[in-house]
């Protein structure tokens, strides 16, 4: 399914440390004013800077997403293709998916594999290095850490320092290739969790560190096979209309007989409050939701997706 | 410029065996809790691959007040014209940790004193220490199988095995500053004779509290930049896949249990009375309801307990801890007794 591209959503949010927050270089810097733990850094406008790298946001965000996933469906491969399942990619042998076909390996694979990739199948979702902005500056900071003795109350560890940045915020985005709203909706659902401090990304979550605000800036949803006619959506090559306020997941571009092969969502899509427009150089079109409320919508209409496409397999 | 410099520590007088019946006038100003004949019960840990329903999952907001000055270093030293127009007199100052102005208690040192608590009472390894492999008793050395964890390592983690609750700051809810002067404390002493029974490990160590921290004044302390008596600090406190049993001894450790009730002593200074403060558990966050969680993008039915509700669950969650034997009695009883608060209490005057 990757040989075409039907829908392709980016999401453009900013990420704002609540507290501090840390994600390691994992190497010690010849710098002696520098802490033991330095903070990843990279070229950004011409001069070094900290950043968040998309590998760490899209570890967390797939954890997450894998967290979710198993509490609502299950940790093992059903045979129910339909009924949601997250693998867990570290242990698994994958040799369910060996001599398969490629529409086998799709649909064999766990929903979140679907999104994030496995070793047969690429990711669908890819996640841009995260940099600091210019409107809010940034401040570094040092912390201590010791483990104290349990016995003799002294320092039975460290002192080590770290560097933590606490103020700021790093811009991002998030891109989805040919998804399922369904999966756009898991998406909404790990940014909201994200949000709202269930779970943080870089070194020492469990002791203040790692939690971040999530502020929703943009979200594109773009069908680069169709075009605008008479006031509707059309697809190209194919008899398939729907009305310009339409939000339009992969499972809709394709046949029915594609859809079962792919275990896709025949007929996936949701009324939306939006219009689609044209795109640039006169094919494709766009829909696009601006600012916190409007990506939130979008959001919300992803996961009545992803909540029928929950009962359509519990029900099966 | 020399007026802070710290005085050198005095020998003090002469050792006692510190596991005494301790009076009003004792001597030390700590306690070490024995550890139980019995060894930790290791068991496979719940992980975090999921928010199961059986379990319970949400945040403690806490409200943390400050009954005697404490003191969380950040290691960095400022002039003190630097610091305030009030503390220009004074050359150098040791500072706190801190954001915009407000004090913080960092997630870490929350975690540390609610970490070491909860190993305490329940029967947990010995995870920090540098006392000799030999003088640890049977059953009690660190966990380090990640399939086999102790009470403590499962809900707050082992190497390599990320726990259960996570931690933030807390800050200050108001700009307060307050300069004190904390004398220069001794080191351990590890060979002391107090630490150990038998040739092994007695127990774990526990400052007593005091009715107020001993304050040597200019001439002979060092200037800190101190969280000042009942100044409070708010922060929230994370928590997936507990027990009733393990959030109920939790609740324990940040002093909830109306029959066991303390309070808890945070930073530096714990020897000359300092760092002790109460917890109030404002608000608990429940998810009931997982699967609507996670099927609703807009969710709002999270259960927010205060009140009347919330004294009845936390008598609840402790009964939990009581009933499954989590918390051992005999470990809580001494902890009690040392953590008690008001307390009547002197901070010893000699150096430690």
């Amino acid at each position: 399914m990757h040989k075409r591209l039907v829908n392709h959503c980016t999401i453009a949010l900013k990420l704002i440390p609540d507290g501090p927050i840390l994600i390691k270089s994992g190497r010690e810097g010849a710098d002696p004013t520098k802490p033991q733990m330095e903070f990843v850094e990279t070229y950004h406008h011409g001069k070094r800077s900290i950043y968040l790298p998309g590998s760490s946001l899209k570890g967390a965000i797939r954890a997450h997403a894998e967290r979710i996933v198993r509490t609502v469906g299950r940790d093992k491969r059903p045979t129910n293709p339909k009924l949601l399942w997250a693998n867990d990619p570290l242990t698994d042998d994958y040799k369910y998916l060996e001599n398969k076909s490629p529409s086998e390996i799709y649909q064999l694979s766990s929903f979140t594999d679907r999104i994030f990739g496995n070793t047969s199948i690429a990711s669908r979702l890819r996640i841009e290095d995260a940099y600091p902005s210019s409107d809010r500056p940034l401040k570094l900071e040092e912390r201590n850490g010791v483990a104290i003795d349990r016995v003799f109350g002294s320092v039975a560890v460290g002192p080590f320092d770290y560097q933590v940045c606490t103020e700021g915020e790093f811009i991002t985005k998030i891109h989805l290739k040919n998804f399922t709203l369904s999966q756009l909706g898991l998406i909404g659902l790990v940014l909201r969790d994200l949000d709202d401090g269930w779970f943080g990304i870089g070194f020492a979550k469990s002791r203040g560190l790692g939690t971040v605000n999530v502020q929703l800036e943009s979200g594109v949803v773009q069908y680069p096979g169709c075009i605008l006619n008479d006031g509707q959506i059309q697809a190209l090559g194919s008899e398939k209309t729907w009305d310009i306020t339409t939000l339009l997941g992969a499972g809709a571009f394709l046949s029915e007989d594609e859809c079962r092969k792919y275990d896709f969502i025949i007929d996936d899509k949701e009324d939306t409050p939006v219009a689609a427009q044209n795109m640039d150089l006169g094919l494709g079109v766009y829909l696009l939701w601006q600012g916190e409320k409007q990506v939130k919508d979008l959001f919300t209409r992803g996961v009545k997706a992803w909540k029928r496409h929950y009962f359509e397999g519990v029900a099966a | 410029m020399t007026n802070n410099r710290p005085i050198p520590p005095r020998k003090p007088t002469p050792p006692q065996p510190i596991n005494e019946p301790v009076t009003q006038n004792s001597f030390k100003p700590y306690k070490l809790i024995p550890l139980s004949n019995k060894t930790p019960q290791r068991k496979h840990p719940v992980g975090q691959d999921r928010y199961k329903s059986q379990l319970l999952s949400g945040k403690l907001c806490l409200k943390l007040t400050v009954k005697t000055s404490t003191f969380v270093a950040s290691g960095v030293v400022v002039m003190g014209s630097d610091l305030s127009s009030r503390t220009k007199n004074i050359p150098l100052v040791k500072v706190a940790v801190g954001k915009d102005e407000k004090l913080i208690i960092p997630g870490s040192s929350l975690k540390g004193v609610i970490r070491s608590t909860y190993e305490a009472i329940t029967l947990s390894c010995l995870c920090k220490t540098k006392a000799n492999r030999e003088a640890i008793p049977n059953g009690y050395k660190e966990c380090n199988d990640k399939q086999k964890l102790c009470p403590a390592c499962q809900v707050f983690g082992a190497m390599g095995w990320q726990g259960l609750i996570s931690f933030n700051d807390a800050i200050a809810d108001e700009i307060k500053p307050s300069i004190g002067f904390m004398p220069s404390l001794h080191n351990p002493r590890p060979k002391r004779d107090g630490y150990y029974l038998n040739g092994k490990v007695a127990g774990r160590k526990f400052y007593y509290h005091a009715i107020k921290p001993v304050d040597k004044g200019q001439q002979q302390g060092i200037p800190v930049q101190q969280a000042g008596n009942e100044l409070t600090f708010s922060t929230q406190l994370q928590f997936m896949n507990l027990t009733k049993a393990e959030l109920g001894t939790l609740l324990i450790v940040l002093g909830q249990d109306k029959n066991n009730n303390f309070a808890l002593k945070v930073g530096g200074g714990k020897p000359i009375g300092m760092g002790t403060m109460i917890v109030e558990l404002t608000k608990i966050e429940r998810c009931n309801d997982l699967k609507n969680r996670y099927l609703d993008y807009c969710y709002s039915e999270n259960d927010f307990l205060a009140g009347d509700k919330l004294k009845q669950y936390i008598q609840e969650l402790i009964q939990a801890s009581h009933n499954e034997k989590l918390v051992q009695i005999d470990a809580l009883k001494e902890l009690k007794e040392i953590w008690k608060y008001p307390t009547t209490r002197e901070a010893p005057q000699d150096m430690y």
